[in-house]
């Protein structure tokens, strides 16, 4: 029986075909919600591993969840189910990835997952009022409507499905408390302090705000707060960790704290206006990000784009990935060796290296790091003259840099000692999440999507992924060095046989600032140097933007912290983020 | 010693230690910004030389903060205790044959108890700053500097042994003409252990684990601002130079040299030890507070050990 047949016998609709990602055959299943379930595990079975995303659509009298899942080669598939009663069963005994996309549902949409571990709001702050992606959500925020709010979509129960049978850590449950505990301003105990009751028995810390707790195994641990604020969090991730003396035992990521509503301004810009705002998503990385909405765009309005477009858009993404791995470098040297020891010195050398790719960037766009360089149909800027002499001068310089990081970095000692082992993801637990980009092929999974599924002529360029084996730290450093070269080669490429022409199909390269695109919808996604760079675009034939997901790989990647975290050092976990290559730009949103 | 001659010989070392380590913070900026392709700071005074004294103005006038919570008395006393030990080491350094403020008998027993005591301040101030990070440096600095305080002291054992004295005058006059004790292959081991153990009594990195800011945000001294602050800033270079002189002292021949000055030969060692130290700084990352204790206890103890039987045998046999 094939998989659809399965799908229907289930009593899914099933169609097939070429789907909205260009080569790659897309099976979409529309079920009931009862089926969800079933159907989500024949597609597991059927080899869809891969969690890629869940996206809410309102579909006016309720709203529509959409899973995507993929196969690691180049096979899509798409589940859907309407929420009745705004309620749907959750997939993540099927996908363990699912967990961070249904709460990102529920936290924007409203939809109650059954039988999630651990629904509560992910993006939005917890007493947050609405759910701001339904379109009946009041543009200026629940304080214009004040009152009105509850009556348009009362909040469903906070708790009433917590609690499924899936144990992660031993932080389910008691980490709210805990995490409030951590929070809390220290009154009541500076009280006791103040008082001069200092010696107490039930606290065996004087002067203490803190308490050591029993852990399930009896030793003592405390729960510590790292970040929002905190020098290896790379930006404003929030993690409760509950450590006994140096071993972390758990870690719960809270994030949220960037959350920029890039997906719900989509919704009141025109397609062609939205663009700038895309750069500032994963901010290392604006070429990707922009790069993958215009595809999208240009698939949702059969835009067609020239050769000369094609090649120039392959040599501003394959610089921004060496842009965007000469920070991970250097971040990542910050975070093992400290901004006052060896590290800073990395740092410093992949910066000077880093400035010659934002140099290039800058005579090309005017800008270092937001270029609103793509645009649908095409790219805004040509080449200045005299440009592929110094970009390749710049590609020369940075290529021989890579060796001497090895040498002095790579292949130290203390560096191994750090990096080997730590943090292991094995390909099963990579997939179920959805972890793409380095990590992922870290783990010995050779999927690149600029190979598995190419788009913009990477299919003339014959890409070699770089994969490495042991899914440990320094195996995703393996695959971003080697992928800094790979990155390089790729960019020289394209500047030598850059093909003459104009840069766009129609005449100014400029677009109707009303392109109204026909009712459909589209999913696109590239390999941005964090992983599966998605956005997923829906149209109602109107000027904006019905519906703009965007599938961030650091989301996903960072959900693998729970897994990896128990058992290793305080510093090992410093070094798993640092591997993670989290932008929270793209994360929170 | 005559009351008067004591106390201008202190006041005049406190003089010295004090510049010495505010300008180690120059130089070691200077160096850093050197080897990491920087120019590092040139705002204050010709390349920057008055930095330190701006440095120093900028955290007298800083707002001393003590946190909610902490332990006043403890919280408040901790920069202290990790300041003053790293001076008093100084009154047994013998700059020369002529420049010394006392000579003990025990000086290099009396160097290393009392630059042990800077333990203290850091596990205190970790203690008393009622904060989790602070406290997890407090744990990990009292783990590391006990820890080394071993091989560091089995290493000197190996001068004291040829030398047969514990006084530091009496061991840098057993290394008059050229007979350094860094050229007896004992000797060069202790040299080497020596080294790498006051890189880890002093939290340099690659051994400095106890403020780990990018794990610990800035372990003991979080919570500290000001001149509280400073002091242990202040305390750390002192006591780095001090390291940096007693190697030069023990295993480098001290003072001795030809045609120049012997203080200036004593300065020009030290200064060359020091910035070997600050090169090894810059150039490596940290390593994990498990594999540290492991080096220490699995590698550096027992070959210290060793070298301090195979150093009595070579004194027994050959010296």
């Amino acid at each position: 029986m094939t998989l659809a047949e399965t799908l229907r016998t289930i009593g899914a609709e099933v169609t097939e075909g070429p789907g909205d990602a260009a080569p790659a055959p897309l099976t979409r299943v529309t079920v009931p919600p009862e089926r969800l379930l079933a159907a989500a595990g024949a597609l597991r079975d059927a080899g869809f591993r891969y969690y890629s995303f869940a996206s809410g659509l309102d579909r006016g009298e309720a709203v529509e969840v959409v899973h995507r899942v993929l196969d690691l080669g180049s096979r899509h598939a798409e589940l859907r189910a309407v929420a009745a009663g705004n309620r749907l069963p959750s997939l993540v005994p099927i996908w363990a990835g699912a967990d961070w996309h249904e709460r990102e549902v529920y936290d924007l949409f409203g939809v109650t997952f059954d039988g999630h571990p651990d629904l509560r709001r992910i993006l939005l702050p917890d007493d947050w009022e609405g759910h701001p992606l339904r379109k009946s959500y009041p543009l200026g925020g629940p304080w214009a409507h004040r009152g009105n709010v509850h009556d348009i979509y009362p909040s469903p129960p906070q708790s009433a499905s917590v609690g499924g049978g899936y144990a992660r850590s031993p932080l389910r449950g008691d980490a709210s408390p805990g995490a409030q505990a951590a929070a809390a301003p220290a009154s009541a105990a500076y009280a006791v302090g103040a008082a001069g009751d200092l010696h107490s028995p039930g606290r065996p810390l004087v002067g203490s705000t803190f308490t050591l707790e029993p852990g399930p195994d009896g030793r003592e641990e405390m729960t510590i707060n790292m970040g929002p604020q905190h020098p290896a969090t790379h930006g404003v991730l929030r993690l409760i960790l509950r450590v006994a003396g140096e071993e972390v035992r758990a870690a719960q990521p809270d994030i949220g704290y960037l959350h920029t509503a890039f997906e719900k301004l989509a919704e009141s810009r025109s397609y062609v206006q939205y663009v700038p705002i895309l750069d500032r998503t994963d901010y290392l990385a604006a070429m990707a990000n922009t790069l993958v909405y215009c595809l999208a765009v240009e698939k949702l309005a059969g835009l067609d784009t020239t050769r000369r477009t094609d090649y120039l858009r392959v040599f501003t993404a394959e610089m921004q990935r060496v842009a965007s791995h000469l920070v991970w470098l250097g971040t990542w040297g910050l975070d093992l060796g400290g901004a006052l020891g060896g590290g800073t010195s990395l740092w410093l050398y992949c910066f000077r290296e880093r400035e010659l790719v934002l140099d290039l960037f800058e005579e090309l766009t005017g800008s270092r790091m937001m270029y609103h360089f793509n645009t649908p149909g095409g790219v805004r800027y040509d080449l200045p003259p005299g440009y592929d002499r110094r970009a390749l001068a710049a590609i020369a310089r940075v290529e021989a840099r890579i060796s001497e990081y090895e040498a002095i970095f790579g292949d130290n000692a203390i560096f191994r000692a750090r990096t080997d082992g730590i943090g292991r993801v094995t390909p099963e637990l990579a997939m179920t999440i959805g972890v793409s980009g380095p990590v992922l092929r870290g783990t010995g999974v050779p999927y690149d999507i600029r190979v598995a599924e190419p788009y913009s002529s990477y299919q003339e360029f014959g890409v070699r992924v770089a994969t490495a084996e042991g899914g440990d730290c320094h195996a995703s450093y393996q695959v971003r060095i080697a992928e800094m070269r790979e990155a390089l080669r790729l960019a020289r490429a394209a500047i030598e046989g850059l093909p003459e022409g104009p840069l766009s199909t129609r005449r100014a390269h400029t677009l109707p600032k009303g392109l109204k695109p026909p009712k459909g919808e589209a999913y696109v996604h590239i390999e941005s140097p964090r992983g599966e760079l998605g956005c997923y675009l829906v149209s109602d034939g109107s000027p904006t933007p019905y519906r703009m997901k965007w599938r961030a790989p650091s989301f996903s990647n960072l959900a693998l912290i729970p897994y990896l975290a128990p058992g290793h050092k305080v510093a090992d976990l410093v070094a798993i983020i640092g591997s993670l290559d989290p932008v929270f730009g793209e994360v929170d949103r | 010693m005559s009351f008067g001659w004591a106390m201008g010989g202190g006041v005049t070392l406190l003089a010295f230690v004090l510049t010495t380590a505010a300008y180690l913070t120059w130089l070691e900026r200077k160096f850093a910004s050197r080897l990491q392709g920087r120019v590092g700071p040139n705002r204050v005074g010709p390349v920057g030389t008055l930095q330190p004294a701006a440095d120093g103005l900028k955290l007298i006038t800083k707002e001393d903060i003590t946190p909610d919570g902490a332990e006043p008395i403890a919280y408040n006393l901790a920069p202290v205790i990790a300041l003053v030990p790293a001076i008093l080491v100084y009154a047994v350094l013998p700059f020369s044959d002529q420049i010394q403020l006392v000579d003990l008998n025990l000086g290099l027993l009396f160097f290393l108890a009392v630059a042990g005591l800077v333990v203290f301040g850091v596990m205190t101030a970790g203690w008393a700053s009622n904060n989790k990070y602070a406290m997890l440096a407090a744990m990990r600095a009292a783990a590391q500097m006990i820890a080394y305080e071993v091989p560091l002291a089995l290493a000197a054992l190996v001068p004291v042994l040829l030398a047969g004295t514990l006084s530091l005058r009496g061991l840098v006059g057993a290394q008059a003409d050229g007979a350094w004790f860094v050229l007896n292959p004992f000797g060069l081991v202790a040299f080497l252990l020596f080294t790498l153990a006051s890189l880890a009594e002093s939290n340099r990195s690659p051994f400095d684990v106890p403020e780990a800011e990018s794990e610990i945000v800035s372990g003991a001294n979080v919570e500290y601002s000001g001149m509280k602050f400073a002091f242990f800033y202040l305390g750390e270079y002192a006591h780095l130079w001090a390291s940096s002189a007693l190697t030069a002292v023990l295993f480098l021949g001290g003072w001795h040299g030809p045609a120049l000055p012997g203080w200036l030969w004593l300065l020009l060692k030290t200064y060359g030890v020091f910035v070997f130290v600050m090169w090894i700084r810059w150039s490596l990352v940290r390593v994990r507070v498990d594999q540290l204790m492991d080096l220490n206890w699995k590698l550096l103890v027992p070959l210290a050990l060793a070298n301090v039987f195979g150093a009595a045998l070579w004194v027994v046999l050959i010296g």
